[in-house]
């Protein structure tokens, strides 16, 4: 979907958009969130990022530990520009649409703009999440599922006892083969 | 020699199956009861150790940094609210009725939700007017959830405040259903969650949501002479 693909893109964008200022929102780091808070059109359907990931760009770059100059806020807004405008060119409905020359071209404005800050981009191509971190590894945001699992994880246990159940059943079939049971 | 004859007879049945057991035995006893007796023998550890503990390196709080002189003001200045880092403790969750007290957490990941709640990196601090989005473990700090009931008071004090909210429902719906919280809404709604049944060992799909509305706190405000 064209919103899946803007999200991807504009989240990616966020992230790669900040570096380390006061709390709050000064000029350049306002001037990046106008950029992702911007809908726009594609085929009759006005498209905007979701809520919570504009949350997420928002909430860090409220951090006083992130600050953006200028330079770096005029970078991402024209990457998020050129991103925005691939996707609307190609017409395409979902990521696997697009063609691997599209594809390439959104790599390489997330790559340019990476190489500006110091934030890393992990894709988790199995779970199809992508998660950006910070210089400290910490998660900045993630396009992960909004509800967590909060149930006791007794798997760990469930394993345990299975191992230990087919031991035992090991054992015992072993020890009727040696005849050890029989008097 | 006929002992030893004996012994190498039936070693299975004397020496290796009751080794094995007993390893068995131990493991499956251990992953029982190590969460209760791991933080009896940190106690102990602390009691007895020559050092002073250092959790600096193992958890990040900011929560006890006092930002302001009044928690109770009507508004508090935008720039003296510090925003949590990822991980960071930066909260303290407490529903008086049911004695429910917990450190509030900035993220939601599973090694954030075994220290304590974790609020969703895409909701919300408290005062900014928008929803708070809080997950915790069913057989912690959020099993009582389940007897949590309208008008409830959950408090959530913070450095630069403390925020009230009025509970006024509960929901049981499935993990994916995303019409059991709207994040897009101008209105400071608190969302706490866990998993359902409370009993239930194991993962299950369907989460227990409790929703509450403001009743109190500072608004953070980025220009005190406008607000």
């Amino acid at each position: 979907m064209k919103k899946t693909i803007l999200t991807v893109i504009c989240f990616v964008m966020a992230a790669l958009s900040i570096t380390a200022s006061a709390a709050g929102l000064d000029t350049n780091k306002q001037k990046v969130l106008d950029a992702l808070t911007s809908s726009f059109t594609v085929d009759g359907k006005v498209v905007s990022l979701p809520s919570d990931v504009l949350t997420q760009a928002e909430n860090y770059l409220k951090r006083d530990d992130v600050t953006i100059t200028k330079n770096q806020a005029d970078l991402i807004v024209t990457e998020v520009e050129d991103a925005i405008s691939i996707v609307k060119d190609s017409g395409a409905a979902s990521i696997a649409a697009l063609d691997a020359r599209d594809k390439s071209a959104i790599l390489e404005n997330i790559q340019n703009a990476a190489e500006v800050i110091d934030l890393t981009v992990s894709v988790d191509s199995a779970k199809s999440v992508i998660t950006i971190l910070d210089d400290k590894g910490n998660p900045v945001a993630s396009d992960e599922g909004v509800i967590k699992v909060t149930g006791p994880d007794s798997s760990a246990l469930a394993v345990i006892a299975g191992a230990g159940l087919a031991l035992i059943v090991g054992c015992f079939v072993a020890a009727r083969k040696m005849r050890l049971f029989s008097k | 020699m006929r002992l030893f004859y004996f012994i190498k007879k039936r070693a299975m049945v004397y020496l290796y199956l009751p080794l094995l057991f007993c390893i068995i035995g131990y493991v499956i006893l251990y992953s029982a009861f190590a969460s209760i007796v791991m933080p009896m023998v940190s106690s102990l550890n602390l009691i007895i150790s020559e050092n002073q503990p250092n959790h600096a390196s193992r958890v990040a709080s900011i929560f006890g940094q006092k930002d302001t002189d009044d928690l109770n003001a009507e508004t508090v200045e935008e720039k003296t609210v510090q925003m949590p880092v990822y991980g960071t403790h930066y909260a303290r969750l407490e529903i008086p009725s049911y004695s429910i007290k917990t450190d509030l957490y900035f993220g939601d990941s599973s090694a954030v939700l075994k220290k304590g709640v974790g609020q969703y990196l895409g909701s919300s601090i408290p005062g900014y007017g928008k929803p708070l989005l809080i997950s915790g473990h069913n057989n912690g700090a959020f099993g009582g959830l389940q007897f949590v009931k309208d008008n409830d008071i959950v408090v959530i004090t913070t450095n630069y405040g403390i925020y009230k909210y009025k509970v006024t429902g509960t929901k049981i719906a499935d993990h994916n259903d995303k019409s059991a919280y709207n994040l897009s809404q101008d209105k400071e709604q608190l969302i706490l969650y866990t998993c359902y049944p409370f009993n239930t060992l194991g993962l299950t799909s369907k989460r227990y949501f409790v929703y509450g509305e403001k009743v109190s706190g500072p608004r953070i405000v980025s220009n005190p002479a406008a607000a």
